[in-house]
């Protein structure tokens, strides 16, 4: 793969999983302050707790995706700890796979409930439930993509940094 | 027990074994429930909907990532240093003095952030340094900061109690208040014991600053304390919500680091984004995941099950409340606080209920049983945390905690059984 081509692939990935979750705290923030500044000031609003919510909900699923990336997320590692390396090979691969087939099962019904929920729009914003739901959509897509990466890096025997959850 | 049962628990149990991460593990471990099931209460696309559905109606969650967002400028930007050196000049010059210092530190810097790891980890990384420049033993070094980063989440905010209201419906601005008694208690404690210590393995004093630059550096510290006010003052006269406390104090932090302590860049802001997004992709989403898990705990009447099973045992409430801080004490030693909180919590809540146990009492005991689990070896997250920004060997740091994990069960078991230590301060606000 040409290095331009790797580039832009790094930068989209970071769109999804680093910067989005940052701008959509950063509005999380300004409409919470909003809210405080209108309601002792003015009269209150009903928007910013709406948006604050919905800005909650991806910072959260796509952060759990950085956080995925990080290897941040909290695991039990004692047992894997002290298993010897081909050991936590195969374990790596067994919890993988499971997270593997998981994901992709609840993929399609995700999918639907979400799309169903477009009839359904926010009070104050009008903004439809769908695109609020949306990141789920990415997180689940996004999760089983890794999974298999791992999973297949593993097998191939190039996996470098399984030492992280 | 039906099938879809069985796997359920299996695949619960197989997270642990096989170090699946716990958030996606409650995920899968829900789905495979879901696609088994015949209660017509259960179809795939659960999930799905109890993470979104319930996210999006939990206001008081969001909470979270601003506490977080708060502790992130504090220790990036000046704050930190700032309570640190305040610390430093309050104790002077008493014998074992960073000792005292780090704890001092602790408590002024648990009124402004609701994690201990983000004590551990920030203000922890300058005691360290401190008290190893001055000779302090590793061992007691590190002990003494994971012990005292225990206070972060007791005196207010608090993120764990955060959950707590969640899932109890009890209010969070007295949990809040209610933290504030025990904290200082802990405080107390840990000192009286690092007093003892430092005389029988005499520990280095402290330096007494003159007067006049004792003033000096109070006043520049003042706005950073003044964070504490902003804080615990709002909560206290109901001018602000929790939550809008949070956003507030955040707010405020970010102003002074930058226009008066000088200290934080545009470089700094993008980094303090990171961290935040990171530690609240691992919380929320714990969270989230947890609402299937738990949907699926409900519908099959586990806790009802649980509670049937303890108030077999005993219906007296002293007796049931030993035996709960007993069990949880014993879980903190193997599960990490978050996993225990969103699981076990609710499958004992009903039990407390029934039994006429007060709420935020509980609450505050709880969440203090908790957090002594972030030190208990053989999994505690404060002991890897210190041991990690050290180097210090956990099994030095071990042995050096025992006797300070002794200490803080001694304060929970106090204030388990003399409620009035917690309820004194959310009492005089209007509690009941």
């Amino acid at each position: 793969m040409p290095l331009w081509l790797k580039r832009i692939g790094k930068f989209l990935v970071d769109c999804i999983e680093l910067y989005l979750p940052m701008l959509s705290f950063t509005v999380l923030f300004v409409s919470f302050m909003t809210q405080i500044v209108a309601r002792y000031l003015f009269k209150p609003l009903i928007w910013p707790e709406e948006l604050s919510l919905i800005c909650f909900i991806w910072t959260a699923l796509l952060g759990g995706l950085y956080a995925k990336r990080t290897g941040s997320h909290v695991a039990f590692t004692m047992l894997y700890d002290i298993a010897k390396p081909g050991l936590q090979k195969a374990m790596r691969i067994a919890g993988n796979a499971l997270l593997l087939a998981a994901m992709v099962l609840i993929f399609v019904p995700s999918w639907n409930y979400i799309q169903f929920m477009a009839y359904k729009k926010s009070d104050a914003l009008r903004i439809p439930m769908n695109w609020a739901y949306f990141p789920f959509i990415v997180f689940l897509a996004d999760m089983i993509v890794r999974l298999v990466i791992d999973i297949v890096k593993d097998i191939a025997g190039k996996a470098s940094g399984g030492g992280k959850p | 027990m039906n099938l879809a049962l069985i796997v359920f628990f299996v695949s619960f149990t197989l997270m642990f074994l096989l170090r699946i991460p716990i958030a996606p593990g409650m995920m899968m471990a829900s789905a495979f429930y879901f696609a088994l099931s015949k209660n017509p209460a259960a179809s795939l696309d659960m999930v799905a909907m109890q993470f979104l559905t319930n996210m999006n109606a939990s206001f008081i969650l969001i909470a979270v990532p601003l506490f977080v967002f708060m502790a992130e400028i504090m220790n990036s930007g000046k704050v930190t240093n700032m309570i640190f050196s305040f610390a430093n000049a309050l104790v002077g010059k008493r014998k074992g003095a960073l000792g005292h210092v780090n704890v001092v530190a602790s408590i002024i810097f648990s009124g402004m952030t609701g994690s201990a790891l983000a004590d551990a980890s920030g203000l922890g990384s300058m005691e360290i340094k401190a008290m190893r420049e001055q000779n302090y033993d590793d061992g007691y070094t590190c002990a003494i900061t994971a012990a005292s980063a225990t206070i972060g989440p007791i005196i207010p905010p608090s993120i764990p109690m955060v959950f707590y209201s969640m899932l109890s419906g009890a209010s969070i601005g007295y949990l809040f208040l209610g933290g504030v008694l025990p904290g200082l208690l802990i405080g107390a404690g840990l000192m009286i014991y690092t007093a003892i210590i430092a005389r029988a393995r005499n520990y280095p004093e402290g330096q007494s600053l003159k007067p006049r630059e004792f003033w000096k550096l109070t006043l520049r510290s003042i706005p950073a304390l003044f964070s504490v006010v902003v804080l615990l003052g709002g909560i206290y006269t109901g001018v602000v919500t929790p939550t809008e406390a949070g956003a507030l104090a955040a707010f405020y932090a970010l102003l002074i680091s930058v226009f008066f302590y000088r200290a934080f860049g545009w470089k700094d802001f993008m980094q303090v984004l990171v961290n935040t997004v990171r530690t609240t992709g691992t919380l929320s989403l714990l969270v989230g995941s947890a609402y299937a898990f738990s949907y699926i705990v409900t519908i099959e009447k586990i806790p009802n099950f649980v509670a049937g099973l303890m108030l077999g045992i005993t219906q007296n409430k002293y007796l049931m409340l030993l035996i709960i801080n007993v069990v949880f004490l014993i879980l903190g030693m193997f599960l990490d606080t978050m996993a225990i909180t969103l699981v076990f919590i609710p499958i004992v809540l009903p039990i407390i209920n029934q039994l006429g146990i007060d709420l935020v009492h509980f609450g505050v005991v709880i969440v203090l049983n908790m957090m002594i689990g972030l030190s208990t070896p053989p999994y505690g997250m404060l002991l890897f945390v210190v041991s990690g920004i050290s180097g210090t060997p956990l099994k030095v740091i071990i042995k050096e905690i025992i006797p300070m994990i002794f200490v803080l069960i001694v304060v929970l078991f106090i204030i388990t059984y003399v409620p009035d230590i917690v309820l004194l301060i959310p009492k005089m606000s209007g509690y009941r």
